[in-house]
């Protein structure tokens, strides 16, 4: 019955994103929907571990970064192909996941966000630092990849759109799967109350540090599939606005569900493109939209959608329980 | 019941400080395979804290702790559980964003209910029925824990535990706080439990509910052991009646 239902929004997802180039022929909308796929994955990844697991932690920007730099310099040096590139992303995310996580994760509550806070800024140096290898703060230029005798563009803008589309469906699935498996169980039951999930045999450790790998990867295949997509990467692959772009969608979705970050990363995506004119006083658009969030509605805005199909499915059963897992 | 007198879990002189306060004190004691063995005392004696120390919530500062001639005072908290050593908690915890079973699947999940031997999911399945319906809650099994009351939050912390087939299962306060009927369950369930063959420790403020289920009990003072024997016993005895029961009890008793 269950997976049922993931199949169909699934389906629904892949079927309404996939239709979209076909319809809209403006290149810009597509570009500010791909955005929104790739912000959504890392964001929704991030949210295994703050919204499911309660360990709120700051690695997510440099996982991201992490991929977009070690991918750039590995195509830029040794001209490594981008879908190779991707996956080498995605596992520089592991390693630094693994480096700051084994340590990390013994501590709790704040102290593993000033460690992982302390990180975003220690790779940041590294990156200044390394000019000869990360081109410090001018950063590198991607060129396009040459296969054979031709020069293709691997990465023309359907190939691209098609490629995050893969990646936000892969995302999608993953996330899924986990918060199904033994892994999901655990972290909600640690996110409740620690003491009793380990009084229940959950060792609590092992759950945090698999979650935080896990949740790393994607992060930096998303890291490393937007640097291709830009062609370039500086220094500003660290920017708070980053950080704020994720987390919001998180908060603004709705923490701790399975669609609400990714709802929220095209909102906020949009709103971001449509607010440009407002400069600097975006983000503050963004922090008061996160407070109004935060205060009226702490589930996030999926719990409006949850709450149409609760009224609609009523009608049909009247077994009108809220499906607390969306 | 206890004929064969084989001690399960073995204390040796445990302490456990808060500062300079000593809450567990220099204590010893033995419980025997398949006994239910009550601990009582006042207010602040330290029997929370004997548990914590025991199941290793805390870590024991002086002394030893044996389960099964194994020494498990250094293990963690979650291997302790593994082993077979289970307990709940005074203040009701419980997992509130899962269902009642999603609760108890916890405890069959990670608990290892076969003692290293991997379940296949329609075995754990039934675990999960039979526990769910041993405790009484095989009605509520689709609600969310959050939306129990009192004593079905007391009987889902024992139901996760038990669904492990734990050897030793420690309960502290199980009935406090309950009215009649519900404690009357309670202490049914407790029965049927140890009739298992499952060895109880049991802290209860309740006197007559403790004194009823115990084959021994354990009056504990200041983080002291200040006696031990059998519940008649124990009832009468001076230093006990002085520190604890009072008039209370025997004014309870009489009438
Ligand atoms: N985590 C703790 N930190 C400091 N003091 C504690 C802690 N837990 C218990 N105590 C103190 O230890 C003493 C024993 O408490 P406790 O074991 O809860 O008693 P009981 O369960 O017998 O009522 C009390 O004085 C209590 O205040
Ligand atoms: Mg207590």
């Amino acid at each position: 019955m269950k997976s049922n239902k993931f199949l169909l929004e699934i389906l629904a997802i892949v079927l309404v994103l996939s239709v979209i180039p076909a319809l809209v022929r403006q290149q810009y909308i597509l570009h500010v929907i791909m955005l929104a796929m790739i912000f959504g994955i890392v964001a929704s990844n991030w949210n295994l571990a703050i919204g499911y697991g309660g360990m709120f932690h700051l690695a997510q920007v440099p996982f991201f970064a992490a991929g977009g730099y070690s991918t750039a310099i590995l195509s830029v040096h040794m001209g490594l192909s981008p879908l190779i590139g991707i996956l080498v992303g995605g596992v520089a995310a592991v390693i630094l996941s693994l480096i700051i996580g084994i340590p990390a994760l013994r501590v709790r509550g704040i102290y593993l966000v000033f460690l992982t806070f302390a990180f975003h800024f220690i790779m940041l140096s590294l990156v200044l630092y390394f000019v000869d290898i990360t081109g410090g703060d001018m950063g590198l230029i991607l060129e396009p990849i040459r296969i054979g005798a031709t020069n293709i563009d691997m990465f023309n803008p359907v190939v691209t759109y098609y490629t995050a589309l893969s990646l936000f469906v892969l995302s999608l699935v993953f996330i899924k799967t986990i918060i199904d498996s033994k892994i999901g169980l655990a972290l909600v039951s640690l996110r409740d109350s620690e003491v009793y999930a380990v009084s229940r045999g959950i060792n609590p450790y092992k759950i945090k540090l698999v979650t935080f790998v896990l949740s790393s990867f994607l992060a930096g295949v998303c890291g490393a599939f937007y640097v291709h997509y830009l062609r370039v990467v500086t220094p500003a692959l660290f920017d708070w606005s980053f950080l704020i772009t994720f987390l919001a969608s998180i908060v603004i979705g709705g923490v701790g569900t399975l669609y609400g970050p990714l709802l929220g990363a095209f909102i906020l995506t949009f709103l971001m493109e449509s607010l440009r004119f407002l400069e600097m006083f975006r983000n503050i658009v963004f922090g008061l939209l996160m407070i109004l969030i935060l205060i009226f509605m702490p589930k996030g805005l999926i719990m409006l959608a949850n709450r149409a199909q609760s009224i609609f499915s009523s009608r049909q059963n009247s077994a009108g329980i809220v499906d607390e897992e969306n | 019941m206890s004929q064969k007198k084989k001690p399960i879990l073995v204390a040796e002189g445990v302490s456990k400080f808060f500062g300079r306060m000593a809450a567990v004190k220099d204590l010893s004691f033995q419980v025997f395979e398949e006994e239910i063995y009550g601990i009582a005392g006042p207010n602040g004696a330290g029997k929370t804290t004997l548990f914590n120390i025991i199941s290793h919530v805390l870590p024991v500062d002086n002394g030893q702790i044996m389960f099964k001639d194994k020494y498990i005072h250094k293990l963690s908290l979650d291997s302790i559980f593994r082993l077979g050593l289970a307990r709940t908690f005074q203040i009701p915890a419980l997992f509130k964003s899962l269902t009642v079973r999603q609760n108890v699947q916890v405890g069959a999940t990670f608990g290892d209910p076969e003692k290293g031997v991997k379940m296949d999911k329609r075995d754990m399945e039934n675990l999960i029925d039979e526990t769910l319906d041993f405790t009484g809650l095989s009605a509520k099994r689709d609600i969310i824990a959050e939306e129990l009351a009192l004593m079905d939050r007391k009987l889902l912390m024992m139901a996760s535990a038990l669904v492990t087939k734990p050897m030793v299962l420690m309960l502290d306060e199980p009935i406090a706080g309950l009215g009649k009927v519900d404690s009357d369950q309670v202490m049914e369930l407790i029965r049927n439990i140890n009739k298992q063959g499952v060895t109880v420790l049991l802290i209860e403020h309740i006197m007559e509910a403790l004194m009823g289920l115990s084959e021994r009990v354990m009056i504990m003072h200041h983080g002291e052991k200040i006696c031990e024997g059998k519940p008649d016993k124990v009832a009468k005895d001076e230093s006990v009646i002085e520190a604890y029961l009072g008039e209370e009890y025997i004014r309870h008793k009489n009438q």
